[in-house]
């Protein structure tokens, strides 16, 4: 796999999609490339801790098994989330079916983070992860499209099969909450 | 701090640096921050959180990923020729046109056998008009012949296909390969000189 060329970049995932299945497999890549760490993102605020790269490989390998009956109707940003987060929560009834583990509180969703970047102190970083993880589940896979991914609030609505308005009302109230917990002093 | 009544500005502070937002919007949401600090401290939350949810995501690797990707179904580009599987259907395709023309064939063929052999025989002999070997239409480039009587064609020996040759005497036979002879063929003077040496002269024909 080469490193993936200004072409493949600049190119939209419809292009990419129509070149990977005339056999372009720098484009898959090039697509890999673009929506893997979002999903590895989005997976990790889930609550998902060990098997993250697993877990974005079963959602590419499910995508492109189905890409010939994918529509662009919706983009394939919100499509590659929507199958994220149902494996997600395949995988946790699966789980907690075989209870060979301690079942995690959807509601307390225990996220691991890596040293921050030096943008954001320690103190204010653990802060802001107090008050996601307090957040519903439901609220923080909101905030967390809207912020960390930009989504508008209609794709944001399919992926967590919610509606618009209701996506909307899920972030003012996410974001009501961090800001509390930054203020909190 | 109270919160920013502008829930449209509020919207927008999260998309502020992404594609979502165009110039104008974005310089829009700018001059909003300028004199607005309850949507500079939202923002700076935004940023926070943004930095601290970029932070949770464990690095995955792309290679392995695309590695194990499921092989495209190759679309079959005319000309192209590739395509394995695109290549059995067409083969497929090919031996089931081959089939139907084949059994298209059989089933012409079997009904078509008893008319052709009904044609075979019952041809007529030979001196009887037969009009399906002249040109009648309008775009024919001669007239037609002229009308035949029948009745000494009845007594004629015909060229028939069973034993119509056979019947002749060596007389008639040898003038009739000689009216042959004399003949250049014109494909629609021949059957009427050929017939009216036949018919008109019979006599002298033996």
């Amino acid at each position: 796999m080469g490193e993936p060329s200004a072409k493949t970049v600049d190119a939209t995932d419809a292009e990419l999609i129509a070149r990977w299945q005339r056999g372009d497999q720098r484009a898959a890549a090039a697509l890999v490339e673009r929506h893997s760490r979002p999903l590895a993102r989005f997976a990790a605020i889930l609550g998902e801790r060990e098997q993250v790269e697993e877990l974005v490989q079963d959602t590419f390998v499910r995508a492109f098994g189905a890409l010939d009956t994918f529509r662009s109707d919706s983009s394939l940003r919100t499509w590659l989330f929507t199958i994220c987060k149902r494996l997600l929560l395949d995988r946790r009834r699966s789980e907690r079916r075989r209870k060979d583990q301690v079942e995690l509180d959807e509601g307390h969703a225990v996220v691991e983070y890596d040293a921050l970047d030096g943008m954001v102190g320690e103190e204010t970083a653990q802060r802001v992860r107090d008050g996601m993880e307090r957040l519903s589940p439901l609220q923080r896979e909101v905030f967390t499209l809207r912020v960390s991914e930009g989504m508008p609030y209609g794709e944001i609505a399919e992926v967590v099969g919610s509606t618009e308005g209701a996506c909307r009302v899920h972030y003012h109230n996410a974001i009501k909450s961090i800001k509390e917990y930054l203020s909190d002093d | 701090m109270t919160d920013c009544l502008n829930e449209e500005m509020r919207d927008r502070l999260p998309l502020l640096g992404s594609d979502a937002l165009d110039a104008s919007e974005t310089a829009a949401v700018r001059v909003h921050l300028a004199g607005c600090a309850a949507c500079r401290e939202e923002l700076r939350a935004v940023e926070f959180s943004r930095a601290v949810i970029t932070a949770a995501a464990p690095r995955v690797d792309v290679g392995a990923i695309v590695a194990a990707l499921p092989a495209p179904r190759l679309r079959v580009v005319a000309g192209s020729g590739t395509g394995a599987r695109a290549a059995r259907q067409g083969g497929f395709r090919r031996s089931r046109s081959y089939l139907a023309a084949a059994a298209s064939l059989l089933i012409v063929a079997s009904l078509a056998s008893p008319l052709l052999t009904g044609v075979f025989r019952e041809s007529p002999p030979v001196g009887v008009p037969d009009t399906s070997l002249t040109m009648t239409g309008p775009e024919s480039p001669v007239a037609p012949p002229p009308a035949i009587p029948s009745t000494p064609v009845a007594a004629a020996p015909g060229l028939a296909v069973e034993g119509g040759l056979s019947d002749l005497s060596d007389d008639a036979l040898s003038a009739l390969l000689a009216e042959l002879d004399a003949i250049e063929a014109t494909v629609a003077t021949e059957p009427v000189t050929l017939r009216r040496a036949i018919v008109e002269t019979p006599g002298e024909s033996r």
